[in-house]
C-alpha cells in the first residue's frame, strides 16, 4: 500500500455527510409535524401530521392482519418504502428513521476507543432478538391484539417527544422568559427584555403549545425514551441492533437487496475500522456482510482509511470475482481495480432458525389471546373509567388498530387524552383514554379522529362527532354543593357545551346549616342529551374528586354498553 | 283650522320636539348612559358589522365623545366577552366591531395603548379567533393579550366583603383606564350575564367558586375594578342555554348598543331586554345596596336614540 493512499483518509464522506443532513431533515420534519399536531383556529391541524405512521410497513401490516378488513388507504404508502428497500435494503433506519437519527447521535457520544469499538462490533447471535420481537408482535397481531405500540420507533418517539419532551422544554423556555420577564434586568432603558420578549412572541407564534400540557405517566415514558438513547453507549445503535420491530421487518424485506456492499479484496488489510464504524454490527469486514444489519450509513466506506468499501450494483454471484462491476460511484480507484471488488453472497444467514421464530410467533399468540379473556377486552365487563376518544370502534377492535402512536393525545387541544395505564387492561398499556380532571372534549373538535392513522378512533365530521356519546356523567350528591351543603353553584350547568343543555336543575327550597330555608338549584343529568364531554367534570369546584364524573355507560360505540331503553 | 286639525298639529309637534331631543346630535357630557337602537335590524354580516360601528359611536358620542374617559396618553383595557369558543352569530361573546369601534375611539382620543384582554373559560387560543374579536381589534390598532402564565398577580381586594384576595389580570390593575363590554345574554344561574357579571373575566384562580355567591361577588369585583366605562353589546343576544349557547333559535335581536358610568343601572336596563325584573338579578339587588349605582336606570334620564 503507498503512503499516498492512506493520506486520502476515506472515500464517499460526501454521501456520509449526505446522509448525515438527510437525517437531520427528518428529524426536523418529525418534530414539525409534532408542533403542528395542534388545534389551528378552525378545528384542523397544521398538516398531515401522521405522516410517519403512513410510510411505515410495520403499521400497515400489523393493522392488516388484526384489523378485520377495512384498513385508511394512506397506510399503503408504506409500500413505497417496502419497494425500495427491496432495492437499498435497510436505507430507512440510516436515512429516515428519527428515532434511528437520535440513536446514531447519541451512538456517536461514545468514549471508546476504535479497538474496543472493533471488538464490540461483530456480528452476533443476539442480533435475533428483534427478530423474535416482531415475530411475537405478528402472532398477537393474527388473533387481533396489536401490540406494536410498545415497540414501533415512530410511536415511542411521538409519545416519548410529544408528551415528555416537548412539555417539558416548553414549560422550561416559559418559565425562563417569565423570570426574566418579572426580574427585568437591565441598565436604565436598556432591559433584557427588549431582546427576551419579541423572542417569546415568536415562540408563542411557532413553537410552544397553546398552553402548558401535562400527560399520566409522562414519567414512564420519558424514561423509555432515554433508557433507549443512553443504550447506545452500551453498543451502538442499540435499539436498533438489537430491538426494533420496524428494523426487524425491512431486514427481513431488504435481506437481499441489488445495491450492496462491495469491497476490494486486494487493497483491504484487515485493520477492522470498518467494523468500528459500523452501527449495526453487519460484518463489512468479512465475506459474510449481513443486508440485514445494514443500514447503508457509509459509515464503513468512509471510515475505511484503504478506500477499498463501496456501494453499488455487483454481479449476483460470488463467484464473479474478477467479473466487470459496476459502481454508481464513480471514481478512478473504481473502474482500476475492477477486477478485484468482491462482494459478498447474497444470501446471508441472519442466523434465524424456524423453532425459534415459529416459538416467539406462537408466544405473541398466547399473549393475544391471554389478552382476550381480560374482562375489559372481552366486553364481559365495561371499565367505567375507559372513556375512548369520540369515534373510537368497539373495544376488541380498537385494541387489533391502535398503534398507541400519541398522536390523539398530542393533538387534542384541551390535554384530556392521556396514554392509558391500567384503565384498559394490563394490554391497553398507553393506549389513549379521556380524563375529565386535566380536560374535556371540546364539543368543536374533532382533531382526534383526523388525526389517527388506523382508523382505531374512525374519522367523524363535527356534527357526528357532537353527537357521538363517549359516555354519560353522574352526579355524586354527597358531595355536589346543592345537593349536600345547601350552597349554590351549578358551574357544571353552566360549562355544558350542547346548544340544548343536558344538564338541567330543579329549584328547591331547602335547610341550610343554621336551618334557615334557602332557594337553591340542584342539577340533574338528561341522558338523552348528555354525550360524555366531560366539561361539567372538569369546571367542578372540587379538585380532588369532582362531584359530578363521567362513566363510559352508554357509550355510543358498545351496543351492550347501555342503560336506558 | 278646526279642532281635530288643531290636536293632530298639536300631537305632531310634541312629538317632533320630543325626537328633537332625542335624535339631537350634541352628546351630553354629564349624562350617565345612553341607550342606542337601530332603525333596522340587518341580517347580513356587513350590515350587522356597519350595525355594530354605528351604534357603539353614537352610544359613546351620546355621552360626550371617549374623550370624556381615556385623556391623551393613557393606557387602556378593554375587556369584552370572548369566554367561550363561539362565532359571533351565536351570540355568546360581544360583537368583534363593537370592539374594533371602541379601540378605534380610544386611540382617537389618544390612548397610548389599548389592550383588549379576557380571561377565557374555554382555551383562549380557540375562543379569541373564532369569536373574530382577535383579528378585528388588532386590526383596529389594539394588543391583544392572550392570558398567560404571566398574567395574574394574587391582589388584595379592597373592599371585598366576599373575596378579600384574589388572582386579577395585572394588565388591568396597570392600565389607566377599565371599559367593560359585556354582551346582555342568559345565564343558568344569575339567569343573565350582564356588565358585572363581565367582570370575572378579569380574575384568574379557582372562579368556579364564585359560584356560590354570585351577588356578593360580582359586586366585590365591580366596586374593586370600577369599569370608567362600560358599553353593553345587545345587537344579538342569547335567551336561553346560556351562557354558551350554541342554538341560533336562542339568539334574539335588540339591535342596541348601551353605553354608561353606572354598572348597576346598565344591568337593570339589561335585565328589561329579557323581560326580567332587576331586582331579580342578584348582583342588581346586591350591587344597589351597596351604592354601586341605582336599579332604577330611567332616574339618569338615560339618552335615548334611534339611528
Amino acid at each position: 500500500m503507498s503512503t499516498t493512499a492512506k493520506k486520502v483518509k476515506g472515500r464517499h464522506k460526501w454521501v456520509v455527510w449526505l446522509r448525515r443532513t438527510s437525517q437531520v431533515m427528518f428529524v426536523l420534519l418529525f418534530c414539525y409535524l409534532l408542533i403542528i399536531t395542534a388545534y389551528y383556529p378552525i378545528n384542523q391541524t397544521g398538516g398531515p401530521v401522521a405522516l410517519f405512521f403512513e410510510f411505515n410497513p410495520l403499521v400497515l401490516l400489523s393493522v392488516w392482519l388484526a384489523g378485520e378488513g377495512s384498513m385508511p388507504p394512506a397506510l399503503l404508502l408504506s409500500l413505497i418504502v417496502v419497494v425500495l428497500t427491496l432495492i437499498f435494503g435497510r436505507w430507512f433506519c440510516g436515512w429516515v428513521c428519527p428515532l434511528g437519527a437520535l440513536n446514531q447521535f447519541f451512538s456517536s457520544l461514545t468514549l471508546r476507543k476504535p479497538k474496543d469499538r472493533i471488538a464490540l462490533g461483530a456480528f452476533s447471535p443476539h442480533l435475533r432478538w428483534k427478530y423474535f420481537i416482531l415475530a411475537g408482535l405478528l402472532g398477537s397481531s393474527l388473533v387481533g391484539m396489536n401490540l406494536i405500540g410498545w415497540f414501533d420507533p415512530f410511536a415511542i418517539l411521538t409519545k416519548g417527544m410529544g408528551l415528555v419532551i416537548y412539555p417539558l422544554v416548553s414549560l422550561g423556555l416559559v418559565d425562563f422568559f417569565d423570570w426574566i420577564y418579572a426580574v427585568d434586568p437591565g441598565v436604565g432603558p436598556v432591559r433584557l427584555t427588549l431582546v427576551t420578549e419579541p423572542v417569546y412572541g415568536f415562540l408563542q407564534d411557532h413553537f410552544l403549545p397553546a398552553e402548558e400540557t401535562y400527560y399520566w405517566g409522562s414519567f414512564v415514558l420519558g424514561i423509555v425514551l432515554i433508557t433507549i438513547l443512553l443504550l447506545n453507549l452500551v453498543r451502538m445503535r442499540f435499539w436498533c441492533r438489537y430491538i426494533c420491530p420496524l428494523g426487524a421487518l425491512l431486514g427481513i424485506i431488504g435481506r437481499n437487496p441489488i445495491v450492496r456492499l462491495i469491497r476490494d479484496e486486494e487493497t483491504c488489510t484487515d485493520c477492522g475500522l470498518c467494523v468500528a464504524e459500523c452501527p449495526g454490527a453487519a460484518n463489512p469486514d468479512t465475506k459474510s456482510w449481513k443486508p440485514s444489519e445494514c443500514y447503508y450509513c457509509w459509515s464503513c466506506t468512509s471510515g475505511c482509511i484503504e478506500r477499498g468499501l463501496t456501494f453499488g450494483i455487483a454481479p449476483s454471484s460470488p463467484k464473479a470475482v474478477g467479473q466487470k462491476a459496476v459502481s454508481w460511484i464513480k471514481g478512478n480507484a473504481v473502474s482500476r481495480q475492477v477486477k478485484d471488488w468482491f462482494q459478498p453472497p447474497r444470501r446471508q444467514r441472519i442466523g434465524l432458525n424456524r423453532r425459534a421464530v415459529l416459538g416467539a410467533g406462537l408466544a405473541g399468540v398466547t399473549t393475544g389471546l391471554m389478552a382476550g379473556v381480560n374482562p375489559e377486552v372481552g366486553g364481559a365487563r365495561f371499565n367505567p373509567a375507559l372513556i375512548r376518544p369520540p369515534g373510537s370502534v368497539e373495544e376488541d377492535e380498537f385494541l387489533a388498530r391502535c398503534i398507541r402512536c400519541g398522536e390523539c393525545m398530542k393533538v387534542c387541544p384541551t390535554n384530556a387524552i392521556h396514554p392509558a395505564w391500567f384503565e384498559a387492561g394490563p394490554v391497553g398499556l398507553w393506549t389513549p383514554v379521556l380524563n375529565f380532571d386535566s380536560g374535556y372534549c371540546e364539543y368543536d373538535c374533532s382533531l382526534c379522529t383526523q388525526v389517527c392513522p388506523t382508523d382505531a378512533i374512525s374519522l367523524l365530521e363535527l356534527p357526528q362527532k357532537q353527537e357521538t356519546k363517549i359516555g354519560m356523567a353522574m352526579f355524586d350528591r354527597s358531595r355536589c354543593l346543592p345537593w349536600a351543603y345547601a350552597r349554590s353553584c351549578i358551574v357544571c350547568e353552566e360549562h355544558c357545551p350542547l346548544p340544548e343543555k343536558a344538564i338541567y336543575f330543579e329549584e328547591v327550597e331547602v335547610l341550610d346549616e343554621n336551618h334557615e330555608p334557602v332557594m337553591l338549584k340542584q342539577p340533574r343529568v338528561n341522558p338523552d342529551l348528555c354525550i360524555g364531554c366531560g366539561a361539567c367534570q372538569h369546571s367542578c369546584v372540587y379538585q380532588d374528586e369532582p362531584a359530578v364524573r363521567v362513566h363510559s355507560a352508554g357509550e355510543t360505540r358498545h351496543f351492550d354498553n347501555q342503560v336506558f331503553l | 283650522m278646526d279642532r281635530r286639525n288643531f290636536i293632530k298639529t298639536g300631537v305632531v309637534s310634541v312629538g317632533a320636539l320630543t325626537l328633537a331631543r332625542d335624535v339631537s346630535l350634541f352628546g351630553a357630557p354629564d349624562s350617565k348612559m345612553s341607550i342606542i337602537k337601530y332603525s333596522s335590524s340587518p341580517t347580513d354580516a356587513e350590515g350587522i358589522a356597519r350595525e355594530a360601528s354605528v351604534l357603539t359611536r353614537k352610544a359613546v358620542e351620546a355621552l360626550g365623545g371617549m374623550e370624556r374617559f381615556v385623556s391623551k396618553g393613557e393606557t387602556v383595557c378593554i375587556k369584552p366577552n370572548i369566554a367561550w369558543n363561539r362565532k359571533p352569530e351565536q351570540a355568546a361573546t360581544t360583537n368583534p366591531d363593537a370592539v374594533a369601534e371602541v379601540v378605534k375611539m380610544c386611540l382617537e382620543a389618544g390612548a397610548s395603548e389599548v389592550k383588549v384582554l379576557d380571561n377565557t373559560c374555554h382555551k383562549a387560543t380557540q375562543c379569541y379567533p373564532k369569536s373574530g374579536i382577535q383579528a378585528a381589534a388588532s386590526k383596529a390598532g389594539a394588543t391583544v393579550i392572550m392570558p398567560t402564565t404571566r398574567s395574574f398577580r394574587k391582589t388584595k381586594i379592597t373592599g371585598g366583603q366576599v373575596i378579600k384576595e384574589w388572582e386579577v389580570f395585572s394588565d388591568v390593575l396597570k392600565a389607566d383606564k377599565l371599559i367593560n363590554m359585556p354582551i346582555a345574554k342568559h345565564h343558568g344561574l344569575s339567569k343573565l350575564t350582564l356588565s358585572m357579571k363581565n367582570l370575572m373575566g378579569c380574575c384568574g384562580g379557582q372562579r368556579n367558586r364564585f359560584h356560590q355567591d354570585m351577588g356578593g361577588v360580582l359586586t366585590d369585583l365591580t366596586q374593586f375594578f370600577k369599569p370608567d366605562l362600560i358599553i353593553m353589546d345587545a345587537i344579538r343576544i342569547m335567551t336561553a342555554n346560556g351562557p354558551i349557547g350554541g342554538n341560533l333559535e336562542d339568539v334574539a335581536r335588540r339591535d342596541s348598543v348601551i353605553a354608561g358610568v353606572d354598572p348597576v343601572a346598565i344591568d337593570a336596563f339589561g335585565a328589561t331586554l329579557f323581560g326580567i325584573e332587576p331586582m331579580e338579578i342578584s348582583y342588581v339587588a346586591e350591587g344597589q345596596k351597596r351604592g354601586l349605582g341605582t336599579s332604577d336606570y330611567a332616574s339618569l334620564k338615560p339618552i335615548i336614540q334611534t339611528v
